[in-house]
């Protein structure tokens, strides 16, 4: 994109759709350099206990389009790697043991999936462990994640949206008579960020 | 003399059913998943259900209520050493890739059978509801959890879908069930 740097309005915004469409081509197999993206929750729905009440209902999520985070997206080819990571994706990938063996293929890649959330100073960062898929839109073409031990976030590289389940255990589990609480799912939107 | 006999049948017809009831609830709440023997069979209904879908004509994504299933499917639990076949062999994987806690009297496979069956590796765990009792139960992979005492469940569905097919929804579901074998 530099040479995008001195260009027209028009020509920037040419270049602009160039970098979408650079996006959309995206061939995860091939990834080198770690992938940034910032998101933003676009719907979300599930169920929600009332604290009042006490009971669950059916319930769409109100989102907040200025609540962001940054997705960042680290190819893992080396046990170095996982060393460079948050601890959470070397676990989950050693608990998914069973078909991950110790070596790392070069066609079919693994991801750790660093989503960071900052607000008032303050930042969350959580690590996912993803393993290389395909979705309908691609045409057998490897352009989609599924992470998480239970595949509970799934990312599609080239429509630049996914989807989080978040886990029911979470949701109604002990504390449930103490803190309200949800089991929900949730569609997030993304837009590429180069660096 | 008559009359007596007939006051008194009818009451003893609904105590027995009060008090049958109030074991039958009371042995649903008592009930101790560490030491209880298994299985246990369960009748379940989805009563409550929100999320995501994509509609297929449009590409549309969607959220809302989703209308709950109204068949009915049978959920047994079972101690994950009693477990054979097919199940045990479902269970097993999951069980290897949550890295279970692999504590004999807290592994469970959970099987669900509605149009096809499908196994969860489960652990129990105890709930703030009774002091002491092991009366809950997670199923990591499978993403459920139940409470045996208040006979409800929560399930949320894997997104894995998308690359299936763009028509179906991802759920977060609410189950209620009811014991069968007492």
């Amino acid at each position: 994109m530099k040479h995008c740097e001195r260009l027209s309005v028009l020509s920037l915004s040419f270049c602009a759709l160039l970098a979408v469409e650079s996006a959309s081509a995206l061939d995860l197999r091939t990834v080198v350099k770690d992938l940034y993206y910032e998101c933003r929750t676009e719907m979300s729905a599930g169920l929600h206990k009332d604290p009042k009440s006490g009971k669950i209902e059916a319930t769409v999520f109100q989102s907040d389009p200025s609540d962001r985070w940054e997705m960042k997206l680290v190819r893992l080819k080396s046990q170095d790697d996982i060393k460079k990571v948050p601890h959470a994706c070397g676990s989950e990938r050693e608990k998914r043991g069973s078909y991950f063996p110790k070596i790392f293929y070069d066609d079919f890649p693994e991801f750790c999936k660093i989503d960071t959330f900052t607000s008032e100073g303050h930042t969350l960062v959580r690590a996912e462990h993803c393993e290389l898929t395909r979705s309908v839109s691609s045409n057998q073409r490897y352009n989609a994640i599924a992470c998480g031990l239970g595949d509970t976030t799934f990312f599609d590289s080239d429509r630049l949206f996914g989807i989080d389940g978040n886990n029911a255990i979470s949701g109604f589990g002990d504390l449930a008579s103490k803190i309200v609480r949800s089991a929900s799912v949730s569609k997030f939107v993304c837009q590429r960020l180069d660096r | 003399m008559a009359t007596p006999k007939k006051i008194v049948r009818p009451l003893v017809g609904l105590s027995a059913s009060v008090l049958a009831m109030t074991f039958l609830a009371n042995d649903g709440f008592a009930l101790n998943l560490k030491e209880a023997k298994t299985p246990i069979h369960y009748e379940c209904q989805t009563t409550l259900s929100g999320g995501l879908w994509q509609d297929e004509k449009t590409g549309e994504w969607m959220s809302g209520k989703v209308l709950p299933h109204s068949e009915k499917y049978r959920m047994t639990l079972e101690r994950f050493d009693d477990t054979k076949g097919q199940r045990k062999k479902d269970c097993l994987e999951e069980e290897k890739r949550t890295g279970g806690p692999k504590y004999k009297n807290t592994d469970f496979c959970l099987t669900f059978k509605a149009s096809r069956e499908e196994t969860r590796y489960c652990m129990i765990t105890a709930s703030s509801s009774v002091a002491g009792g092991y009366n809950n139960f997670l199923c990591p992979l499978g993403r459920i959890f139940f409470d045996s005492d208040r006979l409800y469940g929560v399930k949320t569905d894997s997104p894995e879908f998308v690359e299936l097919s763009p028509g179906l929804a991802t759920t977060a579901s609410k189950f209620s069930c009811s014991r069968l074998d007492r």
